[in-house]
């Protein structure tokens, strides 16, 4: 890969992985690392892409995978819920046009299986058929993924 | 109102009598789009809501109604359903996410056109799209496409009076202060 490919591709899909891994992790610090992850995997690996699709689907794809080994190491799976996380780290959390507010931060605390999809669908604006690619999964197990995490929602919210 | 109820909200679908193609979609229009201007300046729209019948001309992929009212008068639609434009976060003027009824919805102002489009998607993916007259709209409607097109159309016009009103102030002072031409850089011999 050309540097300065890679530069465009990184300016171009930092934040969104940054947002990804931050609902993830729920820390500043940890959220950046698996960003710089990302693309040293994208370094390394070298994979071709077919499409623009393509390409955003593989790092989110990878940015996922790399949260998910991340919150099975010994010192995440003694991390507190996200409402013990310091106002100080949220500042860190923003998304373009869309305000923070206890709803987004709910969806955080949902298991992954819920959390992905919704977080994709609503906060990043994904169709189904995307979310499935990207998680590989089926578009039904999508769909039904999005119902129970909205029905989970609603019931803290009730 | 709910999302099941967005996506019932396809105000005047068409009706058995709608023409369907584009060559009947023209000769209806050019039939009553003349009158139809004039009476609509004149309409109450919140009182348009009282319909007698309504019929939807396809026409370009995007859907026009008209609306034969009780007092016999004839108007176009303040909601319209239309072609999806598929437009990004970044694109919108407003946005409406909203997790816990399972709906997003975006919306894009026209200005000059005096429309807001209103993007909604879905739970189970489907996305609509609705054309919406602000300048029709009930102020206390509480219908989520409604109430996300009128606070789109008023967050922007008061975006446009704020730059209107600034640019006039930076007028009058160049009025007062400065000389002829020094908008567009020349000089004064140049300016005559």
């Amino acid at each position: 890969m050309k540097p300065d490919n890679l530069e465009q591709i990184f300016h171009k899909y930092r934040e969104m992985l940054y947002r990804i891994a931050f609902t993830h992790t729920k820390n500043h610090a940890e959220a950046e690392d698996v960003v710089q992850e990302v693309f040293v995997k994208m370094l390394r690996k070298e994979p071709a892409f077919s499409t623009e699709e393509h390409e955003k689907a593989w790092l989110i794809r990878v940015a996922i995978n790399l949260c998910k080994d991340l919150n099975k190491s010994a010192y995440n799976q003694r991390k507190v819920s996200f409402d013990a996380v310091p106002e100080s780290e949220k500042t860190y959390f923003s998304i373009p046009l869309i305000q923070n507010d206890e709803v987004l931060w709910a969806v955080m605390e949902l298991p992954d299986k819920y959390k992905n999809p919704v977080y994709l669908f609503y906060y990043e604006d994904y169709s189904i058929k995307e979310i499935a690619r990207i998680l590989g999964e089926q578009e039904n197990t999508v769909k039904t993924h999005l119902r129970r995490g909205r029905e989970a929602l609603k019931s803290k919210f009730a | 109102m709910t999302i099941r109820g967005i996506e019932n909200m396809l105000w005047n679908k068409n009706t058995s009598g709608a023409a369907s193609t584009s060559e009947q979609g023209v000769e209806f229009n050019e039939k009553f789009l003349g009158n139809l201007i004039d009476q609509k300046d004149n309409e109450d729209a919140v009182a348009s809501r009282n319909l007698k019948s309504t019929v939807s001309v396809q026409y370009a992929k995007t859907t026009s109604s008209i609306q034969l009212h009780d007092s016999g008068h004839i108007s176009a639609g303040v909601v319209t359903e239309t072609a999806v434009r598929h437009i990004s976060y970044e694109q919108s003027d407003k946005l409406v996410i909203n997790p816990l009824e399972g709906y997003t919805m975006k919306s894009q102002v026209n200005v000059t056109a005096h429309s807001v489009y209103v993007e909604v998607k879905t739970e189970t993916g489907e996305v609509f799209g609705y054309e919406v007259n602000p300048l029709l709209l009930d102020q206390n409607t509480k219908e989520p496409v409604e109430m996300l097109a009128l606070e789109s159309w008023e967050k922007l016009i008061a975006k446009v009076d704020k730059a209107n009103e600034e640019m006039l102030e930076a007028i009058q002072e160049e009025a007062e202060n400065s000389r002829e031409g020094s908008f567009l850089g020349i000089k004064e011999n140049e300016a005559r």
